[in-house]
């Protein structure tokens, strides 16, 4: 079953508004998933969805740790005043890490939500492969 | 050392630094930074002893300034090669500025330090965000007119120079510059980010004017700039113990929403666009720190002595104008990015009918 749209020229139509709503959006892509074989496009969608969720899941179970064990960094940050300097690397480290997982689920979060930077935007002409 | 006391963190006190995060991390993604200005003075207003809010701001900068170079260097608007030259320079600045700092304060006390900060940030705001904003409306005249953006007078001449031993290629630019050139500006923003923790406001206009660096592309750099300066910075605090982290995580988890739609706003507007919002957030924040200097003032008994009244009057109206220019600048970004997507969408719709692809 093909649910895709076309304008008068024959051409496929665009949404001109919003991103949940739009024609590529997450739930658009995933009712033809179900009904259809899916394409290799909405293959990678699929895949880039799983991968965001994943994100997600692995920045909250940090965000878990981090406030799980909160009473434990505070008395490290007290420690390092006290003079046991070692433990200063602790912060940095859980700076980066965060800032790599989050960020890069940030990043396909906007995605998944259909706003993406202009000059990747898919063109008209890749549309009907 | 001094007991410095760690904030009891509560549902309302995470939700509004993650809110203030996410509307600061969407300013700095659109010009480069910027954002994090109001979160020292937010974290403050939480209870957060000074120190503490300035290093836990510092410590949540750097990853953010990561993520946020990372995202733009896909984008092909970072010039990494300039960015950590800079940002070397830079760090010799931010020390330096320490150092100013601490003589300040042993001579006049904190209020002698904020007095300095304040008239810092008037000063320079006023020059460069003034410059910035004219710029920008004659920017986007030429634009209307030619299409084209101009190159600048002295960025020009400085290309032109050639000191043997010195020349350095730099893709942004296209050309050989000196790097004499680049250690004065790398320490200015340095110096800048130490005194009022926004060193872009220097730094990208100095990336812009000075060596002629695409106004997308010296935003996007400058975060290369905020990376090198901001890890210096968070070891150093991190190694007195004064990082918070917990505050510094809950900032980041809200800026880094906020810095990819930021970043993601830049590829859908001109690039005078990014120049005016930048050069609005100047002007509306130098109105917040001029409305303390007569508070300080007064501290200093440099003036007759203002009333309790007034005295609370004025800090709140600075502190409420500090977050206007910050919700402002998020208004216009979301304003500018819906405006882009729209009218790039129509003209797809457009192609489309025609069958053909831009």
């Amino acid at each position: 079953m093909n649910t895709q749209t076309v304008n008068k020229h024959g051409k496929p139509s665009r949404a001109p508004y919003p991103f949940v709503f739009s024609k590529r959006s997450a739930f658009y892509n995933h009712a033809i998933l179900w009904n259809t074989e899916p394409s290799e496009e909405q293959k990678k969608s699929l895949v880039r969805k799983i991968v965001t969720i994943a994100l997600g899941i692995s920045v909250m179970i940090l965000y878990f740790l981090l406030f799980q064990y909160e009473d434990e960094i505070v008395h490290l940050a007290e420690l390092t005043r006290q003079g046991q300097k070692i433990d200063f690397i602790v912060p940095i480290l859980i700076a980066l890490v965060f800032s790599l997982v989050h960020g890069a689920f940030t990043e396909n979060f906007w995605n998944m939500l259909g706003l993406k930077p202009k000059g990747k935007e898919m063109k008209p002409n890749e549309q009907k492969e | 050392m001094e007991a410095v006391q760690f904030l009891d963190l509560n549902l309302t006190t995470i939700l509004i630094l993650f809110v203030v995060g996410f509307i600061a991390g969407l300013v700095s993604g659109f010009i480069g930074s910027g954002g994090a200005f109001v979160l020292t003075p937010a974290m403050m207003s939480l209870g957060v002893p000074g120190i503490m809010a300035v290093a836990s701001n510092m410590a949540h900068k750097f990853p953010k300034a990561l993520v946020g170079s990372i995202r733009r260097a896909r984008f092909g608007q970072v010039d990494l090669k300039l960015g950590l030259v800079m940002g070397v320079f830079a760090e010799a600045g931010v020390f330096t500025g320490k150092e100013v700092m601490t003589h300040i304060r042993d001579l006049y006390g904190d209020t002698g330090t904020d007095l300095y900060v304040s008239v810092v940030f008037v000063i320079i705001l006023a020059i460069v965000g003034g410059f910035v904003l004219w710029d920008a409306a004659k920017s986007r005249k030429s634009a209307q007119t030619d299409g084209q953006t101009k190159s600048y007078r002295l960025a020009k001449w400085i290309q032109s120079v050639n000191i043997p031993g010195t020349m350095m290629y730099f893709k942004s630019i296209k050309t050989r510059v000196s790097v004499l050139f680049i250690i004065p500006l790398g320490f200015a923003t340095g110096m800048l980010a130490a005194s009022i923790a926004v060193g872009g406001f220097i730094g990208v206009p100095a990336l812009i004017y000075v060596l002629g660096v695409p106004a997308i592309m010296a935003s996007a750099t400058e975060l290369v700039v905020a990376f090198v300066m901001g890890m210096g910075g968070s070891m150093f605090y991190a190694w007195e113990g004064f990082v918070d982290i917990r505050l510094s995580m809950i900032l980041l988890a809200g800026s880094l929403f906020g810095i990819q739609l930021g970043a993601i706003g830049t590829t859908y507007v001109k690039d005078y666009t990014i120049k005016m919002v930048m050069g609005l957030i100047m002007i509306v924040v130098l109105f917040s720190r001029l409305t303390k200097i007569p508070v300080y003032l007064s501290d200093l008994k440099a003036i007759s002595p203002l009333s309790d009244k007034t005295d609370a009057i004025l800090s709140t109206i600075s502190f409420d104008i500090l977050a206007f220019a910050l919700i402002m600048g998020a208004g216009l970004i979301f304003f500018f990015l819906i405006k882009g997507i729209v009218e790039h969408r129509k003209r797809h719709e457009v192609y489309d009918e025609l069958g053909v692809s831009d």
